[in-house]
């Protein structure tokens, strides 16, 4: 219950962040606090010990939300609560009002971050597969250069690869769903802290005839890391998605190729039995909305 | 008898009717929760306070090859630490249930060499502040020599498997046969056969509150306080002062606020002797404050009983005998009442409330590398519940009956009363056939079943499933306790002492960790005084001040401790009315007490509660040899237990390609004789249906092959429950002068049977005829797909 | 991972807590509820876990309802904290308390404190909730006594006695 041990920092400013953890020395384990929704329960567990912990709570920068041309810009400490409750959310990426009412519990998503949440990347991630389907991209910056990268490519690497010790994610960008796109986000819960077994992020686009014309699919709770299927997204192009049967041959060689979880609650086996299912009646009810 | 009403009519000794008891009073102890001045063990810090923390093993099976202490000694803020090595003179804490025979391998404080379950203390550090120990705890150096692991206790009796316990054979603690024999003759003649394998999971208990001990010694006056968020604080103090050696009488065990107890924390464990120890050692109070995976594998758990059952039966469904081989997992050491419960709680209710005419049983306690298993809820009634509610209607399915209509024709009849069973218990009193109808009747029963045929029709998978039950609470009689080896009394200790102004102060040896005794109780003795409850405190948990009881468990409390309070109050009442009819110049029969103003019957003349216990107080007005004072004590010590029991209903759909239940509806009805006050009764129906439906549908311990828990426990939350319904039938219990039952573990008994077979019914027309609990869904459609491969495979071979 | 372990510096705070502002020196590992608890003897929120997922923990910071546990004590500096302790002062938290008590939403106490934070947080910002709606925003408190639906029905009369009192006040129809 007790963390060990760290300093603190609480930087007013990115610059000064950034210069905190600009020359570490090696030895020097560096936590960064956004949320800390993540990050506290590993530290009262002791299952990381960081010397340091930088706070980003002071920083207004990473606090802002802006429009963009076609997208929303999310500072990194930006609350989930915050950020589903703007206007963009329910005008171009509604799928985050499902995540929500899905992830956690009300007061977790109070102080939680929606770019912890991308950062954490738990399997069993509802935000990030939500983010995944609005091509979401990590801004990330370190004192001498910023560089953006998506997160599908960031959630894919093994952790230690992700962040480069003197990096922090300052941002994401989400992208606004198409025009008379539906989407969806739709899990099936574990009962023990509401991580889903099998979530299913979709926005689809249908043609005149309410058949698949596209669609960005993304899944969480049941592979190792939460992911777009893209190989299933193009061979779901004209597609009709109400034929169940159909749907179900299709699906369920592209989730043999993955890597699945599982615990004491469900097996990995199971979660694959499960996903496949969670994905075609996801479709399904789209495709009659 | 007739469903609940808002008051009931008993008439008391005043003549009058109750005005308090049976009314859905609000507590009157909720003030100081809601502002959250609780006082619960951690949230006092004494003087001079030192805080522990433990090391414990991760390894199940382990010798300790090394413990340093150095680093721990010497880090900051550290004032001691101790191995098993530096606490020799130190016993294992016994068990206190034991069956005559048993094996017993008590809790060690700390290991000595050999750690036998995952979580056991391996070293505790005493420091300043809690942070200062816990940080020295890290810094101990321990190296195991790690040892597989004996989890499963089926295995741990086969001929071979390594021992737990270097001296006990087959790791057996204790076996315990039930029944005169029979079963081979009775099957020959049987017209159906069914061989029937149920387990009952091993559960984390997860009262919110994990354990928390504060024990001070002053060394100025050698008296001890210990603090325990326990739920037997008499008991406790026995228990403590023995293994501790430590005179009786100076020795004060304050249970304080609890927040929750279930049964684990009825228990006397090692960290308690431990603590009660270090403070003599270092005369300066000692506070350990467990956390919550501390709990998960340090705190008892509970179930963890697999049992095989021979079932044989008539054409009509009649059950004609039972045989029921029980292997019960105890853990690695026996917790207090480790042999009693998964043995004599669970034959005596092996046959429910049926007439079976021929049973056996045989109940084995198996030791294994696992934390102690002992009371959760319900305490064996669940186990016995599950078993024999699967097999009536397991019957039932086989042979295309209806499982209620079963029921009815198994059901000990109210002329067999009283009833004695084989293995089983002697049934005295209980309309089973009144309040299942009635369950049925409310539920519309006849209407689910039209509502399954119409889904079955259409592919859906809609189930009914019933369970009925009966238990045994408000122990109990004493020579009978210590003739099973049950090492406490069975009777509750009241203490009621009227003011000299008229006030009311009620002690009891009952402990209320959520129960609301302190308004059920003032509601008893309410109508014995003919005062109102708001003037009657009521004082629980604290050893110097409560008479010598025995606790809460076993859903005792209204049945004996308040039983214990009836007829202390009522003496009083008899003394007051003495002393109001002297001074009112009436004989005591014709005076009548009503809000707390004595009378006579024309009411010309009265006295106020409060110039009478004046007149008590001070000898002045009253003769002599009335005495003084108005204060009586009783140690209600029952001769009978009570048999509350009850039908439960469970309607679920499963959905076929996933295997999710859904529990769509949940019927209660329970009959626990008279009830004191219907919305605490309600509340522990609620809470005891919570449990159980957790056990059917979410939880399990989840060991691994280490015996570590892999996972939370996954109680449930608000969103994972439905609306519970609910309903009484009220016999009155002959057992006690309340006409009270016991109502706490009600739903934790009857739920898991209920829902597992509502969802076996779902499933039948499958070809599904067992699943394992918890039923999660991959369970369930792994039953599912098991089935319809099996019928496959049939079907591909002829 | 560190060998040694040495106290870090202590930082000075100050915490507005139930109307009261207070100073406090903690650790930076100090979490907001052993603050709360420890240093200033507020012991309404309680730990029941490790994990966060309990809620026995929860207060109200800043007019939002967090869990006490998953927060630093320094994140909470210049902060306003309300626990049960002055949840009476506030008109929701009254009638929930109350509401709390006609319906026996209560038995080991254990939970409740973090339970009206979280009621409260729900009707402060949804007047007319349904039973789902009530269930989903209680989803981040375990009890272990109640089963949960007499707390269910305590949240939801108190929803209707407010807006009941409300109209009265405009002058609305009810």
């Amino acid at each position: 219950m007790i963390p060990h041990s760290f300093d603190y920092m609480r930087p007013q400013t990115l610059n000064d962040a950034l210069k905190e953890i600009e020359n570490l020395t090696p030895q020097t384990e560096v936590a960064i606090l956004a949320g800390g929704q993540s990050l506290l329960s590993a530290l009262k567990q002791r299952r990381i010990n960081p010397n340091l912990i930088v706070d980003l709570g002071a920083i207004s920068d990473l606090s802002t939300t802006r429009e963009v041309s076609d997208g929303l810009e999310v500072g990194a400490m930006v609350r989930q609560v915050e950020f589903v409750g703007h206007r963009f959310v329910s005008a171009h990426a509604p799928i985050f009002q499902d995540v929500a009412a899905a992830a956690g519990d009300p007061m977790i998503r109070r102080n939680g971050t929606l770019v912890g949440a991308f950062c954490e990347v738990d399997p069993r991630g509802d935000w990030v597969a939500a983010g995944l389907v609005h091509d979401a991209v990590l801004e990330i910056s370190s004192l001498s250069e910023t560089r953006r990268e998506p997160l599908e490519s960031f959630a894919g690497k093994p952790k230690e690869s992700r962040l480069k010790s003197n990096e922090l994610v300052t941002k994401c960008i989400l992208n606004a769903a198409p025009e008379n796109s539906i989407s969806a986000y739709r899990k099936c819960k574990h009962n023990a802290v509401g991580w889903s077994i099998a979530g299913v992020a979709v926005v689809l686009e249908l043609d005149k005839e309410r058949k698949c014309r596209a669609i960005k699919l993304a899944v969480a709770g049941a592979t190792t890391f939460p992911q777009r299927l893209r190989a299933l997204e193009l061979e779901l192009q004209g597609v009709d998605l109400s034929d169940e049967d159909n749907l179900d041959q299709l699906i369920r060689p592209h989730l043999a190729a993955l890597e699945f979880f599982g615990d004491s609650y469900a097996s990995a086996g199971y979660r694959e039995k499960r996903l496949a299912i969670q994905i075609r009646r996801t479709l399904a009810e789209l495709s009659k909305s | 008898m007739s469903a609940i009403s808002e008051s009931s009519a008993a008439s008391t000794d005043t003549g009058k009717e109750t005005t308090w008891i049976g009314r859905p009073l609000p507590r009157m102890e909720d003030q100081r929760f809601l502002v959250g001045k609780g006082r619960y063990v951690d949230d006092i810090v004494l003087p001079n306070q030192l805080f522990a923390a433990f090391v414990r093993s991760p390894h199940g099976h382990a010798r300790v090859s090394k413990l340093d202490l150095s680093k721990a000694r010497s880090a900051s803020g550290v004032v001691a630490a101790y191995g098993g090595s530096d606490i020799q003179g130190l016993k294992d804490v016994p068990p206190n249930w034991v069956l005559p025979g048993s094996h017993v391998k008590g809790r060690p404080p700390l290991v000595r060499e050999t750690v036998r379950h995952v979580g056991e203390a391996v070293a505790v550090i005493i420091a300043e502040t809690q942070a200062e120990a816990v940080d020295a705890a890290a810094l101990v150096d321990v190296t195991y020599e790690v040892y597989p692991a004996l989890i499963d206790q089926n295995l741990a009796l086969e001929e071979g498997a390594p021992r737990v316990h270097a001296d006990i054979k087959n790791n057996t603690a204790t076996i315990m046969p039930a029944g005169a024999g029979g079963f081979d003759a009775a099957a020959a003649e049987a017209y159906l056969n069914i061989k029937l394998t149920v387990k009952n999971q091993r559960l984390i208990p997860f009262p919110i509150e994990p354990r928390a001990v504060n024990a001070d010694f002053d060394a100025a006056t050698s008296r001890l306080t210990f603090y325990s968020s326990n739920q037997i604080p008499h008991m406790l103090r026995r228990m403590l002062a023995a293994a501790l050696e430590f005179p009786e009488h100076k020795l004060r065990v304050i249970s304080p606020d609890v927040g929750g107890g279930f049964g684990p924390k009825m228990h006397f464990y090692p960290e308690e002797l431990l603590l009660a120890w270090l403070t003599t050692q270092l005369a300066r109070p000692v506070k350990w404050t467990e956390t919550r995976s501390e709990n998960n594998v340090a705190t008892t758990h509970g179930r963890d009983h697999n049992m095989v059952a021979d079932i044989a039966a008539d054409a009509d469904g009649k059950i004609l005998a039972l045989r029921v081989r029980g292997v019960a997992n105890i853990g690695a050491y026996l917790s207090s009442m480790g042999t009693g419960v998964p043995t004599i709680n669970v034959a005596l209710f092996l046959l429910g409330v049926y007439a079976i005419p021929v049973s056996e049983a045989l109940i084995t306690c198996v030791y294994t590398n696992t934390t102690p298993v002992d009371a959760y809820r319900g305490a064996g009634r669940p186990e016995a519940a599950y078993l024999i509610e699967r097999a009536i209607d397991r019957v039932a399915l086989e042979l295309g009956l209806d499982p209620a209509e079963v029921r009815f024709r198994n059901f000990i009849q109210p002329e067999q009363l009283p009833y004695r069973q084989g293995v089983g218990t002697k049934i005295d009193s209980g309309q089973f056939a009144n309040t299942l109808n009635l369950a049925l009747e409310k539920i519309n029963y006849k209407a689910l079943r039209r509502e399954q045929e119409a889904a079955r029709a259409e592919g859906r998978l809609f189930g009914v499933g019933v369970s009925n039950y009966t238990e045994t609470c408000a122990m109990g009689f004493g020579p009978l306790l210590g003739a099973i080896g049950f090492d406490r009394g069975g009777y509750e200790s009241a203490l009621v002492r009227v003011h000299p102004d008229g006030h009311v102060s009620v002690f009891s040896g009952s402990h209320s960790h959520g129960q609301g005794h302190v308004t059920t109780f003032a509601q008893i003795a309410a109508d014995s005084l003919g005062i109102t409850p708001d003037e009657i405190e009521v004082i629980q948990g604290d050893t110097d001040q409560v008479p010598f009881g025995t606790g809460t468990f076993n859903s005792r409390s209204v049945a004996v401790g308040g039983s214990a309070i009836k007829i202390a109050a009522d003496r009083i009442a008899q003394k007051m009315k003495k002393i109001a009819g002297h001074l009112l110049q009436s004989s005591p029969e014709k005076i009548f007490v009503s809000q707390g103003v004595f009378g006579t019957e024309d009411g010309q003349a009265t006295i106020r509660a409060r110039d009478v216990a004046k007149a008590a107080w001070t000898g002045h007005n009253i003769p002599y040899d009335f005495g003084i004072g108005l204060e009586e004590t009783e140690f209600y010590h029952p001769v009978d237990m009570s048999s509350p029991y009850g039908a439960h209903i469970a309607v679920v759909e499963i959905d076929r390609e996933t295997g999710e239940v859904d529990l769509k509806r949940y019927l209660a009805v329970d009959d626990c004789g008279v009830i004191i006050n219907p919305l605490l009764a309600r509340g522990q129906v609620h809470g005891g249906l919570a449990q159980g439906i957790g056990q059917a549908l979410y939880e399990t311990a989840a060991l691994d092959s280490d015996g570590r828990p892999t996972a939370e426990p996954s109680i449930p939350r608000s969103d994972m429950l439905p609306r519970f319904e609910t309903d009484h039938t009220i016999s009155p219990s002959n057992t006690n002068p309340l006409g009270a039952k016991g109502i706490g573990e009600a739903g934790a008994v009857g739920a898991p049977p209920a829902i597992a077979n509502a969802i076996i019914d779902a499933l039948w027309p499958l070809g599904v005829k067992e699943v394992d609990m918890p039923f999660t869904p991959e369970r369930v459609l792994n039953a599912i797909e098991e089935a319809v491969g099996r019928d496959a495979k049939k079907v591909a071979a002829q | 991972m560190q060998s040694e372990q040495s106290a870090s510096a202590e930082m000075q705070i100050s915490i507005s807590v139930d109307g009261a502002l207070r100073k406090l020196d903690v650790e930076p590992r100090m979490l907001l509820v052993q603050a709360l608890r420890e240093k200033l003897k507020v012991t309404g929120p309680h730990i029941g876990c490790e994990s966060g997922r309990c809620g026995a923990c929860a207060v109200i910071v800043d007019g939002h309802a967090v869990k006490a546990c998953m927060m630093l004590a320094v994140q909470a500096d210049g902060k306003s904290v309300i626990t049960a302790a002055s949840l009476s002062d506030n008109k929701l938290g009254k009638v929930l308390q109350n509401k709390f008590h006609e319906h026996h939403a209560l038995q080991c106490g254990y939970c409740t404190p973090g339970m009206l934070s979280a009621a409260v947080d729900l009707l402060a910002n949804n007047a007319r909730p349904n039973e789902e709606d009530v269930r989903q925003a209680l989803r981040g408190n375990l009890c272990r006594c109640t089963g949960y639906q007499h707390i269910v029905d305590a949240v939801l009369d108190a929803a209707t006695s407010l807006n009941t009192a409300d109209s009265r006040e405009h002058g609305v129809e009810s």
